[in-house]
């Protein structure tokens, strides 16, 4: 298995609204997104949307989230109509602002015309007297090939954040 | 955002990069990795351990620069032990101290797996802090546990060597642990 940098986006300024990583070669096995980042506006922990294709509705997403918060343990689920894909675990502008959350998400056999895609993310933030850890999935109920990746995040995104694509080859590369 | 074409296997550079590997052939306190000057080509770290301490239910410590009086450490966890889950948290500690470790009180032969993701080796005025998640795989065929943890270093010197360490005894003869750099686009 070789892993493959494709793009990365680093974010210079408070308030971008969104990473968007279109026309993804169809190469590889996987993908993996790497975010480092926290959000600029509000809240003490918040998410981010993760559209395939540009698809934004609700009707064709469904999601689980597993988290712990240091004194709670929440596990939660929600069917295809209320929300699109998203994940969690990242620091809003209510955190200081040197507290920065990391997420790795997969995107298992994207270039599949056959499958429905299943995303899975961890991620997480201690801020030393807060913290959220979270095991997380999504399913997109389409079987188009992904090209394309948008992550938006619910409060923009803070001067410092980066996103890296990368994606994963598990044909004899040698990723010398 | 720009995509930067696959230029194919032969000369796409692959983004983990092996830095460091040790495996030891008899028991021993723990590894600290000295990292390279050539890590700043990387945008991330990866360390993974196959662990088991000699002594029954010693852990594992594990910190950066040999900073372990300071309390710059600091984490959140959730952990799951194959009847309950729970969530906890440690504030301005000296370093991380964790127990769900492969230990001599296990069957032999039995060893935990650890795998730290280092985030931000190199802290900038805006990111000061470094970021580790870490999850763990510590089945012993009946008991055991897996779990994930966010932890912030408040350091804010330049990453210049990764511990693992045991907290009581050695490590045993078979435990690995490799380390990684992870590069982005034009690293």
């Amino acid at each position: 298995m070789s892993m493959f940098p494709i793009a990365s986006s680093t974010i210079a300024s408070n308030g971008t609204a969104s990473v968007d990583f279109q026309n993804i070669p169809q190469t590889f096995t996987h993908l993996q997104i790497r975010m480092f980042v926290r959000q600029f506006v509000a809240g003490t922990e918040v998410s981010s949307w993760v559209y395939l294709n540009n698809d934004t509705s609700t009707s064709n997403y469904a999601n689980h989230r597993f988290y712990g918060t240091g004194s709670a343990v929440t596990s939660e689920g929600w069917a295809a109509g209320s929300f699109a894909a998203f994940v969690s675990g990242q620091p809003g502008g209510g955190q200081a602002s040197d507290i920065f959350g990391f997420t790795i998400s997969d995107f298992l056999n994207y270039s599949s015309t056959t499958q429905n895609k299943t995303i899975r993310h961890v991620s997480g933030f201690d801020s030393n007297g807060g913290g959220w850890v979270y095991l997380q999935s999504n399913l997109w109920l389409n079987t188009a090939a992904i090209n394309r990746i948008t992550i938006t995040p619910q409060q923009q995104f803070a001067a410092g954040s980066r996103v890296d694509l990368y994606g994963i080859s598990t044909s004899n590369l040698t990723g010398a | 955002m720009p995509i930067v074409p696959f230029a194919g296997p032969s000369t796409a550079k692959g983004a983990l990069v092996p830095l460091g590997s040790v495996k030891y052939t008899s028991p021993s306190t723990g590894v600290g990795f000295n990292l390279p000057s050539s890590t700043s080509g990387f945008q991330d770290l990866y360390l993974v351990c196959s662990l088991r301490n000699e002594v029954a239910g010693a852990g594992l410590a594990f910190y950066f620069n040999g900073d372990v009086g300071s309390g710059n450490y600091s984490f959140t966890w959730l952990i799951g032990d194959g009847t309950s889950s729970s969530t906890g948290r440690q504030t301005n500690q000296n370093y991380l101290t964790w127990y769900q470790t492969a230990s001599a009180s296990d069957a032999p032969g039995v060893f935990s797996t650890h795998v730290f993701h280092i985030i931000n080796p190199h802290p900038s005025t805006t990111t000061p802090f470094r970021t580790v998640l870490y999850q763990g795989a510590n089945d012993k065929n009946g008991s055991g546990s897996t779990f994930n943890m966010a932890l912030t270093w408040r350091g804010a010197a330049t990453m210049q060597a990764v511990t693992v360490g045991a907290t009581g005894g050695n490590f045993s003869a078979g435990s690995t642990f490799n380390l990684y750099g992870v590069r982005s686009i034009g690293q």
